[in-house]
């Protein structure tokens, strides 16, 4: 039993993060109201413009010592910029031209993941590679061990602590947190209503890139592989509404989904009972979505402008 | 202010008015609806800009541009539609927008605000939900978050339109409370019995614009009643005499909660006859939308009432309690309501004359599929027999239609219904002078043909000639059904104001 | 300038808007095209031409891809008229594949299907039958649910049908990978091969969709094109189509009109996963095998072709006609032997469309007035 949850305890953490990076920035873009469906894509985008930027660091030191610091930024920061671009397109369809959430995310998904797949396949075949996959074995080393969580995945934790204590202590998060309930309100209160979802939606959707980075360096052992990050987005929504809006909840919530994830491996079960396992987190999520609804908790409702644009001269 | 014009298109709401404000003072300013109070205040609040004139404080003038300059100048205002936002405190709304404060503290913010409220005699509990308040209370919170800001200048809309007579006397007492501390407040209503109450000083708007001001202790109701509605205005509105008067409609006890569990009509007993137009004045938000939309089973009735139907060929009675729109339409009862909220409720912009004709009707015929012979017919009908200018009937959105071609839309398809009970809710609210017209005549025809019309209106004039007899309603309550033709604007006036009438 | 929220605007200037921006958003695919793959547009053109019409296999395999996503577009629509955020087609469509699949397995191991001496039409009037009313009646269990919830208690209904649709694709994957002692759904736990199609055996080809005029893919096109009439018909002309689109535009309209909001939501929503499971009942039938990717993202899809369309259902044709032929063009252009592209290259120029055709909505919605004066008011 021990020896189980030593091995099976890291990799559910592992298996988690990217979960809580997608949630933890989701979470940020739905207190201004904004219901990024897009997620999914833009992880995928995060996850890509991370390897390109891996990928091409790896050529230029071809054979010769990597700078460590170097290895992790230009991942990093290239990570941040693709999904910093994902978050600025959503905001000027959604906010500047005011068209529908719903329908902008959904595209901005197919867009991501076909970016995603695109890129990821011209980069396999660039490295003329006999396997339909792409290794970062150099610039992997410096995220972690593949073993243990690395540090990126206290980032992470450390991220969804700070958007936490953000949304619920600070002048600005009380304002962000207004704008997604009632934005006629602060906007008479004098706060600037777009640039406040503007930013909470960049910001959020780098967040949730960085968890696309998170899962091909270290869930995947700094392997790209076409479709290899799945479902994982979808899930991250799922999480949003399984943790009520709480990014310090969603730490624990989100192990719990990423244990369920690779539990069925851990157990030696019959093939198909797995996949009723993998059910789980999202009939939870249907059960927590209905039992809040019923309990009409006005604290543990979505923000009530949530998927809605805003037009001040329409009341 | 000095010589303040505000247009709206052509209308003009407020022309070239002079208002004084003296410090320490309570000024209440008075007037109909749509005499252009609000349209005035918000050019202090900085949400119209004034076309013409300029604003002058402590003599300087100054310029309000946005709800920001108005804060800068030390003006506050509390609207009637609070902008809260529901799940944060009191104080998380308090501090809400504040930015040259530092980081958040909202301990000292609630400290702060015990002290505020401790100073003037407000109650609040800072850590309350807003979702948790009552009416007043979420008032007070408004109250509050203007002082927080450090106003001097309270403007007041309508405050004690929400509350109830003791959470008015505690708000009259607050506001003294304030007047002694130095803040200059300014009150707008129409309660005259609380204009004498409250204020040093009454203005008084009609049709925007300013009649004048009196102090309030030379003032009595009579006097103020005169200066608002001004003298009787002959309409020549033609008012035929119904051959017989049948009961059509008795309601006894009608009380109606809104949500929040407050009263918003209470044992309203009357009866409305066939072959009269009964008409209803009031103070707007007297209970009149709540009268109608509870007969039209739009609105949950309190055990207690009883609204009864009498059917005009069996002489039959019939309860309607607790009958939804749809169950009326299927007992047969032929019930028409022209709503008050034309988009909101009677009718769909997005949908053509037709499409809106057929609202009442497409349950017609038998069978899954819509008859669209008989409405695009009927809509033909109406837009011949009411002259609605519009290029056709079933291709351009009604909401590109002028308003009062919307109306006649409206009021044509109720008609065309053939009901034995016609309600009206500000038929010819936004109207030019001969489409009004159309109406009443429209109206005065169905009462002749023995329908029982009810009309809430809002202009006594027209109230005056228009009904045979009148229903006023005050705070919810009735406060007398009276003669229309004997009966006159000063003494609907006094009832509109006090249960009873009388000074 | 001045941002204005238009009353409302010609029919054919708001189609024009569109055909602009659909117009500019195959020029950027075209400039991105030219710039991945060297080729001059008219080329890539030709060769997108080709692969979707280019003989009489693909343009059959066309034809049918666009029924689908047609009749997935259809399902969708009432609910959205509705102002009802269905998004859970996707789920809603394989809960219905998956019921006819079940249905279409087990069939195929009874003794009676077996029996070689009873016709086969026969056996397919049986099955069929059963696949029919299965799979309808599992799409509508999986559209009520959030109807009942959100008619209840208002439960947000985007979240939910999002939810159901990983429900029923996990659902999907179970009953793939599933050991039934007797009659495993597949050998490796991955990949169902296609049912009764032991040509030794009674049961062969049972619950098959049957060939018209040479083609597997005629009868669902078929099907499909009585639905868009049909479906048209309903919403425009039927009187649930109109208590649907008062609802849509006002729900205390509708409530005036002694329309009843939340009996009209549950009975739209059901119809829609019917239609749904309509639809995964003739994936089923044609393709003759369940896989998890059965629906592929056509349910997401299907919202954005709605919407393109703006909920009209001839529309529908042309929007789901665009996508299709971009996604299958693409996909020819991205395997060109002397390119050998990856396939996701058709996401990426879809995208691109569906961002231009987003975007375009806000010249349809509101107008830009130029003004030196500065705003007054609210």
């Amino acid at each position: 039993m021990w020896s189980f949850l030593v091995s099976f305890l890291p990799r559910a953490v592992m298996q988690g993060m990217p979960l809580l990076y997608g949630s933890t920035g989701e979470i940020l873009t739905e207190k201004a109201g904004n219901l990024n469906l897009g997620i999914p894509g833009i992880m995928y985008v995060g996850a890509i413009s991370g390897v390109i930027g891996a990928f091409f660091y790896e050529q230029a030191t071809q054979g010769g010592q990597m700078i460590g610091i170097l290895a992790v930024l230009i991942p990093l920061l290239s990570c941040l910029l693709g999904s910093f671009l994902m978050g600025l397109l959503y905001c000027f369809l959604t906010v500047t031209l005011r068209a529908n959430q719903n329908v902008t995310g959904l595209a901005m998904t197919t867009f991501g993941i076909g970016f995603g797949n695109f890129f990821g396949g011209s980069l396999i075949k660039l490295a003329h590679s006999e396997v339909p996959s792409l290794t970062f074995s150099n610039t992997c080393e410096y995220f972690g061990t593949g073993n243990y969580p690395g540090w990126l995945a206290y980032v992470g934790i450390v991220i969804a602590l700070l958007t936490s204590l953000f949304l619920r202590y600070t002048r600005t998060g009380l304002h962000l947190r207004a704008v997604g309930e009632n934005p006629a309100t602060a906007d008479a209160a004098g706060i600037n209503v777009t640039r406040y979802k503007y930013a909470a939606t960049t910001i959020g959707s780098m967040i949730a890139g960085l968890g696309g980075l998170y899962y091909v360096m270290e869930c995947a052992h700094g392997t790209w592989a076409n479709e290899g990050f799945g479902d994982r987005g979808w899930l991250a929504i799922a999480l949003v509404i399984f943790t009520i809006w709480r990014p310090s909840v969603s730490i624990l919530a989100s192990i719990l989904f990423g244990g369920l994830l690779i539990l069925s491996e851990h157990l030696s079960l019959q093939l198909g009972i797995k996949d009723l396992y993998k059910l789980a987190p999202y009939v939870v999520t249907l059960l927590v979505l209905i039992i809040v609804s019923l309990r009409k908790k006005r604290e543990d409702q979505p923000p009530q402008s949530l998927g809605l644009a805003y037009f001040r001269e329409e009341r | 202010m000095e010589g303040i014009t505000k247009r709206f298109g052509s209308v003009v709401a407020n022309r070239s008015i002079h208002l004084e404000l003296h410090e320490g003072e309570i000024l209440s300013l008075l007037g109909e609806n749509g005499s252009g109070k609000t349209t005035l205040m918000n050019m202090l609040s900085g949400i119209y800009y004034p076309d013409e004139g300029q604003i002058y404080i402590h003599d300087k003038p100054v310029k309000i541009a946005s709800p920001k300059d108005a804060f800068d100048n030390g003006i506050g205002m509390i609207h009637q539609h609070f902008k809260l936002v529901d799940i944060f405190t009191a104080t998380e709304n308090i501090v809400l927008g504040l930015k040259n404060e530092g980081r958040l503290n909202l301990k000292q913010a609630s400290k702060r605000i015990k002290e505020i409220s401790d100073k003037y005699g407000f109650d609040i509990d800072p850590n309350q939900k807003v979702y948790d308040m009552s009416v007043s209370q979420k008032q007070t919170v408004e109250i509050i978050k203007v002082l927080y800001r450090g106003a001097d200048i309270l403007i007041l809309d309508e405050p004690t339109a929400v509350l109830t007579p003791q959470e008015t006397d505690k708000l009259f007492t607050v506001m003294r409370n304030m007047q002694k501390d130095g803040k200059s407040l300014i009150i707008i209503t129409h309660k005259l019995h609380e204009v004498l109450e409250v204020s040093d000083r009454v203005a008084i708007l009609r049709k925007g614009e300013y009649i004048g001001d009196v102090l309030t202790k030379d003032a009595n109701q009579q006097s103020l009643t005169d200066m608002m509605v001004g003298h009787a205005v002959s309409l020549n509105i033609d008012r035929p005499q119904a051959k017989e008067l049948k009961e059509r409609l008795r309601v006894e006890h009608l009380t109606v909660k809104d949500i929040e569990g407050v009263k918003r009509l209470n044992d309203v007993s009357f009866t409305a006859n066939a072959g009269e137009v009964l008409g209803i004045a009031g103070i707007a938000g007297s209970g009149q939308r709540e009268l109608l939309e509870a007969i039209a089973g739009l609105q949950p009735i309190e055990p207690e009432s009883r609204i009864v139907y009498t059917d005009p060929s069996t002489g039959k009675e019939q309860v309607l309690n607790g009958m939804d729109p749809l169950k009326i339409i299927r007992s047969g009862v032929l019930l028409s309501f022209v709503p008050e909220d034309r988009f909101g409720m009677g009718l769909v912009g997005s949908m053509t004359i037709t499409q809106n004709v057929m609202l009442r009707s497409y349950r017609r015929g038998k069978g899954p599929m819509l008859d669209r012979k008989f409405p695009k017919k009927l809509a033909e009908k109406i837009v011949n027999d009411l002259e609605v200018v519009t290029p056709n009937v079933d291709q351009i959105p009604l909401r590109r239609l002028s308003g009062g071609n919307v109306q006649k839309v409206l009021v044509g398809r109720e008609i065309e219904q053939s009901p034995t009970v016609l309600m009206t809710a500000y038929a010819v609210r936004g109207l030019d002078i001969n489409t009004s017209y159309t109406i009443y005549n429209l109206l005065t025809d169905q009462k002749m043909k023995g329908v029982a019309v009810i009309y809430v209106g809002e202009d006594l004039d027209v109230l005056l000639e228009l009904c045979d007899r009148i229903l006023v309603l005050c705070g919810g309550r009735v406060s007398g059904i009276v003669d229309g033709r004997s009966i006159t604007k000063e003494e609907i006036g006094l009832m509109m104001t006090k249960v009873g009438g009388g000074a | 300038m001045h941002i204005i929220k238009r009353v409302g605007i010609a029919p054919w200037k708001a189609w024009m808007i569109r055909g602009i921006a659909i117009l500019m958003a195959l020029a950027v695919c075209a400039i991105i095209t030219m710039i991945v793959t060297k080729l001059n547009p008219f080329s890539v053109f030709k060769t997108m031409v080709d692969g979707t019409l280019g003989n009489s296999l693909r343009t059959w395999r066309t034809g049918y891809r666009v029924a689908i996503l047609l009749g997935i577009s259809l399902a969708v629509t009432p609910a959205f008229k509705m102002r009802f955020w269905n998004i859970g087609a996707e789920g809603q469509v394989l809960a219905g594949a998956l019921a006819a699949a079940i249905c279409m397995f087990y069939a195929g191991k009874m003794p009676f299907f077996l029996n070689p001496n009873i016709s086969l039409a026969v056996k397919d009037l049986i099955v069929i039958t059963c696949m029919l009313i299965a799979s309808i009646c599992a799409g509508a269990l999986w559209g009520f649910l959030p109807a009942f919830f959100k008619s209840r208690w208002n439960t947000n209904e985007t979240l939910f049908t999002l939810m159901m649709n990983y429900v029923a694709l996990q659902l999907v994957k179970f009953i793939i990978a599933y050991r039934d002692v007797k009659y495993p759904w597949s050998a490796n736990g991955t990949v169902v091969g296609i049912f009764n199609s032991d040509q030794k055996l009674g049961s062969y080809q049972v619950g098959w969709f049957p060939e018209v005029g040479g083609s597997r893919y005629l009868l669902p096109i078929i099907l499909i094109a009585v639905l868009t009439i049909v479906l048209y018909l309903y919403l425009k002309y039927s009187k649930h189509g109109y208590e649907i689109a008062v609802v849509g535009e006002s729900e205390r309209t509708a409530r005036y009109a002694g329309i009843k909001v939340e009996h009209v939501i549950v009975r739209t929503m059901v119809l829609s996963g019917a239609i749904c499971g309509l639809i995964g009942f003739m994936l089923v039938g044609t393709d003759r095998t369940l896989t998890d990717t059965l629906v592929d993202g056509r349910g997401y899809t299907a919202v954005m072709v709605s919407w393109m369309a703006k909920f009209n259902p001839i529309g529908m044709v042309f929007a789901a006609f665009l996508l299709v032929f971009m996604q299958l063009g693409a996909k020819e252009v991205a395997s060109l032997p002397s390119l050998n592209l990856n396939h996701s290259f058709a996401d990426i120029l879809t995208g691109i469309i569906l961002f231009f055709i987003i975007g375009c909505e806000f010249f349809i919605s509101y107008k830009l007035q130029l003004s030196r004066h500065k705003k007054q008011g609210v």
